[in-house]
C-alpha cells in the first residue's frame, strides 16, 4: 500500500489522503501511523480517497476505525502491542452525531463499499462520490 | 464434487496476501464469476488470518486450501493443524452501534459469514481444523 497526501487551502483546511493498494493486515498500521503524523502536523479534517484501494479486510476496517479516532485527537493505540491491543481499546468519541465530522470517505470501489455497508460503517462515516462536494461538506 | 485446485504450504501472516491473490487468480481462471470470487476471497482472507493468529498463535504453520466445484457452487475447504478454533461459534457483532461504543475489530468472522452462503467447521479425526465455505452461483 502507498499513500499520497494533498493539503487543500480551504476553510476549514482539508487534507486528502489517497490510499493506493490493498488495506489489510500487512498495511493497516502504516495507515494509522500516517494519520497520526497528519494529526500531529495540524490536520483536523481528513478525506480518505479510496478510489485506488481494491481490497480491504477486517484489519483494514480496524485501520479506518482507528484513523477516525485519531482525527478526534484521541490517543492512538500502542502499536507495539500489536493487534490484540487495537482489538480491545475503546475511545471517547462523541456518539450523538450521525456522521463523523472530521473524517470522510471518497469513492470506495464497489467491493470495498460492500464491506463498509455490511459492517455498519456507512452509517457512521459519510461516503462521497464527488470530491468537491466531499471537501465542501466539512 | 469435482476437485479443481489445491494450495498447500507452510504459511505465515506475511504470506497471506500472496496466497489470497493466487487463489483469486485460480478461481477466475476456472471461470468463477468475478463478484462471487471477490466475496469468497474476502472470507478466505479472514479465515487464513484467524488460522494464523488464533490457531497457530502468530507462528508459521501448515495450511491446505482446496477448491471444489459442486454444481454451480465453488467450495473452499481450508485445513490446518493448529489448535482447535471454531469461528462458527463466534457471536455476531452489533453493526448498529455508534462508533464510540464499538470495539475495534471483531468484524472478520462477520465478513466470513456474510460473504459466503455456507460456512461449516469440523475438527477432523486426524486432529485438524477444517473450515468449509460454499459460494452459490459462482459458475454459470
Amino acid at each position: 500500500m502507498n499513500t499520497t497526501v494533498e493539503q487543500l487551502e480551504t476553510t476549514p483546511s482539508v487534507t486528502i489522503l489517497k490510499i493506493q493498494g490493498d488495506l489489510d493486515g500487512s498495511s493497516y498500521q502504516s495507515l494509522i501511523r500516517q494519520a497520526q503524523e497528519l494529526y500531529a502536523s495540524g490536520t483536523r479534517h481528513l478525506l480518505l480517497d479510496l478510489s485506488e484501494m481494491p481490497f480491504m479486510s477486517s484489519a483494514g476496517l480496524v485501520g479506518l476505525h482507528t484513523v477516525v479516532t485519531v482525527m478526534h485527537g484521541d490517543q492512538p493505540p500502542d502499536m507495539e502491542g500489536g493487534w490484540s491491543v487495537i482489538h480491545e481499546i475503546t475511545h471517547s468519541m462523541d456518539s450523538t452525531s450521525d456522521f463523523d465530522p472530521y473524517c470522510k470517505l471518497l469513492n470506495p470501489q464497489p467491493r470495498v463499499e460492500k464491506t463498509l455497508e455490511m459492517t455498519g460503517f456507512t452509517s457512521i462515516v459519510e461516503i462521497f462520490t464527488d470530491r468537491e462536494t466531499a471537501v465542501a461538506s466539512f | 464434487m469435482e476437485q479443481l485446485h489445491t494450495f498447500s504450504q507452510t504459511l505465515s501472516l506475511n504470506d497471506i496476501p500472496a496466497l489470497r491473490k493466487q487463489m483469486e487468480q485460480a478461481m477466475l481462471e476456472l471461470g468463477g464469476d468475478p463478484d462471487a470470487v471477490a466475496d469468497l476471497i474476502l472470507a478466505v482472507n479472514e479465515a487464513l488470518v484467524n488460522s494464523m493468529r488464533h490457531g497457530y498463535q502468530d507462528q508459521a504453520g501448515q495450511v491446505t486450501m482446496e477448491l471444489w466445484r459442486a454444481g454451480r457452487s465453488l467450495v473452499v475447504v481450508q485445513r490446518d493443524a493448529a489448535r482447535p478454533f471454531d469461528p462458527t461459534t463466534a457471536p455476531e457483532p452489533d453493526t448498529k452501534l455508534p462508533l464510540a461504543l464499538r470495539p475495534f475489530g471483531g468484524m472478520g468472522i462477520h465478513m466470513m459469514r456474510n460473504f459466503t452462503d455456507e460456512m461449516r467447521y469440523e475438527r477432523t479425526k486426524d486432529g485438524r481444523n477444517q473450515l468449509t465455505f460454499v459460494k452459490y452461483n459462482t459458475f454459470p
